[in-house]
């Protein structure tokens, strides 16, 4: 039998009239970006450059100082930046793996009544401005709280889960979890039942064609999902000054503390623009990393 | 039915009020190629996947090789599903996607090799191992879903509709493809379909279902000549009805019938005359083939108006028009002699129960 002959590619299909070129579609979006979004980037792209001291002119004088103060320090490099990166990948990490589970529940119940109330139950969290919530928490971890009481009865040793790396850990991770189960309900939803049949049908276990099937077929929502998270928690500035007692040092802490409490808006933009490479770097070796646990079996 | 291989006993199911399965039963003896033919909802593939285990049924049984499987989970039936929509893996290749099944039974890295590598070759897709599906054409993605079935051995093998995606000529390919797939390895198969043509041509055995039950089981043959229902006989093929009362028989299979209007009409070759009783009614089905031209005079012949023709490619096929009224099909190699008026007799035909009203 020889293959099909392949079918001759249907004309581009148009919505407007010849003489609109379709890249006119693009024109509200990139006005939008350019205005809101470009030009302010092109702005504090400049403060960044700007010589300590001195007023920030578009397109005058520049120097790498505000860079290489970040850059060339141990101390903004791995107290500051490190910790950033670190509380951000652990919280997310936390994230994923207490959301993917729970969206997952979601997404099988079949009850369409009780699915409303349970995705209702998800996203409720995020009606309430986060300063609020953070009350909430810091209410349920403080020393003589209720979760630290628990533990003390179940015979664990006193913790302290407030004004330290574990509680902005906790705190980032109940920020994100909402985010995330809500991108991946859709994800698993639109997973082909026919797929995870077949697997069973060839006599595949529960946990062999979860690992082979369905984790790989939400791989990329587990991976748009992370994007997401990490985005809103290694820029968070509330909760690492409220639960981390401001001794969590967290980048995006540390730049509204310049910008707002020093003046040196310089700096701060500078802080920024390493924020935004450290937040690339850390999503491409997570993407990396990721998809290398998928491609294996 | 202990010869049988699947024993399928009164499958009953019902989505909230509505009854989709009747009491189905089925028997497959060992290495048949059992088609499933029917109406779009008529139930067949809520049958295949009771079969496969992916759904209850609400009462009935299922039994394997004299195994209950009724209860069984589908990771243990060991059946080869061959799925409408192909469900093939996307994340991996065409390889790795025949791999599946071996891989779960720890089979050796080498004999995996092995056996998907000849799997892979017997289907004609070799060269095309390391890509995913989707860089494959339909019919490509097609024969991967039915190598991955395949190279386990399973003892049982379903396929629901593997070919309707596919366009006509590619099917046709397919089918003698299958046929002779299903000759080499011999295994027992059923096989859904809505597609007459199909169930024809490839099956040893045919199960005609209508609204949840079943129709007719038999050969091919059996099922396009004699038809036991009006159902079956109007579904599969084409073919020439008239209302009649059987009058008269003779001893070589002629006999003498009449309409309900009282026109005589001469079967040479009458099957299934026992269907009604002697002077009850019934309906006569005669195949387009079994439909002759006659010369005027000729005993049995019938004066038929022209009414109009199709150009089927291998036969013209005339719709032709008795005097009472009724329609008769005539296949033809050759166009009809000019002229608004030919004559007819009919070599064959089949009597069928009417169904009840
Ligand atoms: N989950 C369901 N809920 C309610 N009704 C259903 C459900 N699944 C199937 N049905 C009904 O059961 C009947 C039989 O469905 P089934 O899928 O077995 O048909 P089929 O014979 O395979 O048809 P087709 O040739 O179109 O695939 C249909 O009338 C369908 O509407
Ligand atoms: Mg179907």
């Amino acid at each position: 039998m020889t293959a099909p002959a392949p079918t001759t590619a249907a004309p581009p299909r148009r919505f407007l009239p010849a003489i609109a070129p379709h890249w006119l579609l693009l024109l509200p979006s990139a006005l939008i970006l350019i205005g809101l979004f470009g030009f302010p980037l092109a702005w504090l792209a400049q403060f960044s450059v700007t010589p300590p001291g001195q007023q920030p002119v578009f397109l005058g004088p520049m120097t790498g100082e505000n860079y290489t103060r970040f850059l060339g320090d141990v101390f903004y490099l791995e107290r500051i930046l490190w910790t950033t990166v670190r509380v951000s990948l652990l919280s997310c990490l936390f994230a994923v793996l207490i959301g993917y589970p729970l969206a997952f529940f979601v997404a099988q119940t079949r009850n369409q009544k009780f699915k409303a109330i349970l995705i209702a139950a998800i996203v409720c969290p995020l009606w309430l401005n986060t300063v609020i919530r953070v009350f909430g928490i810091m209410l349920l971890l403080f020393d003589n709280g209720p979760v630290v009481g628990l533990a003390q009865y179940i015979g664990l040793p006193a913790l302290q889960l407030l004004y330290n790396e574990t509680g902005v850990v906790i705190g980032l991770t109940y920020l994100a979890i909402p985010f995330f189960v809500i991108a991946m309900i859709g994800v698993i939803e639109q997973i082909d039942q026919r797929q995870v049949e077949a697997a069973y049908s060839l006599g595949a276990s529960g946990p062999y064609v979860f690992r082979r099937v369905i984790f790989p077929a939400t791989l990329p929502g587990v991976l748009s999902g992370f994007v997401l998270i990490f985005c809103i928690s290694i820029a968070s500035f509330a909760i690492p000054q409220l639960l981390g007692g401001g001794k969590v040092p967290m980048l995006g802490m540390l730049i509204y503390r310049t910008a707002n409490v020093s003046g040196n808006v310089a700096f701060a933009s500078a802080m920024s623009f390493i924020l935004l490479g450290a937040t690339l770097i850390s999503l491409a070796v997570v993407t990396l990393a990721l998809n290398r646990a998928a491609g294996g079996r | 039915m202990s010869d049988s291989f699947v024993s399928v006993r009164n499958l009953e199911k019902r989505y909230g009020a509505v009854r989709v399965l009747k009491g189905v039963s089925l028997d497959i003896k060992r290495n048949q190629f059992v088609s499933l033919l029917g109406h779009s909802g008529c139930g067949k593939t809520t049958t295949l996947r009771i079969v496969l285990g992916f759904l209850k049924a609400d009462s009935g049984s299922i039994h394997i090789d004299g195994q209950d499987m009724t209860h069984v989970s589908p990771r243990h039936r060991g059946i080869g599903m061959v799925f409408q929509s192909y469900a093939l893996w996307p994340h991996m290749s065409v390889f790795e996607n025949v791999a599946f099944g071996l891989r779960v039974r720890k089979v050796p890295e080498a004999e995996i090799a092995t056996r998907v590598t000849s799997a892979i070759e017997r289907l004609h897709l070799g060269g095309l191992a390391q890509r995913t599906p989707r860089e494959l054409s339909g019919g490509q993605q097609q024969r991967v879903a039915l190598a991955r079935a395949l190279v386990i051995n399973p003892p049982l093998l379903l396929l629901d509709e593997p070919l309707s995606n596919l366009d006509r000529q590619l099917r046709e390919d397919m089918r003698l493809e299958l046929k002779h797939l299903q000759r080499s390895i011999a295994q027992t198969t059923i096989y859904v379909t809505h597609d007459q043509d199909e169930a024809l041509s490839l099956s040893d055995r045919i199960v005609v279902m209508n609204l949840g039950q079943i129709e007719q089981q038999g050969s091919p043959h059996e099922i396009y000549f004699e038809p036991r229902t009006e159902f079956v006989a109007r579904f599969i093929g084409k073919a020439t009805f008239l209302d009649v009362t059987l009058d008269g028989a003779g001893a070589d299979g002629a006999a003498r019938l009449r309409t309900a209007d009282g026109m005589e009409v001469h079967v040479s070759k009458l099957r299934r005359r026992d269907a009604v009783a002697h002077g009850g009614r019934a309906l006569l089905a005669v195949r387009p083939e079994e439909v002759a031209l006659a010369s005027p005079g000729e005993a049995g012949a019938m004066r038929a108006r022209i009414v109009e023709f199709l150009f089927l490619g291998n036969v013209y096929r005339y719709q032709l028009l008795l005097d009472n009224g009724s329609d008769v099909f005539l296949d033809s190699r050759t166009p009809l002699d000019g002229g608004e008026f030919a004559h007819v007799r009919f070599d064959g035909g089949c009597l069928v129960p009417k169904a009840a009203q």
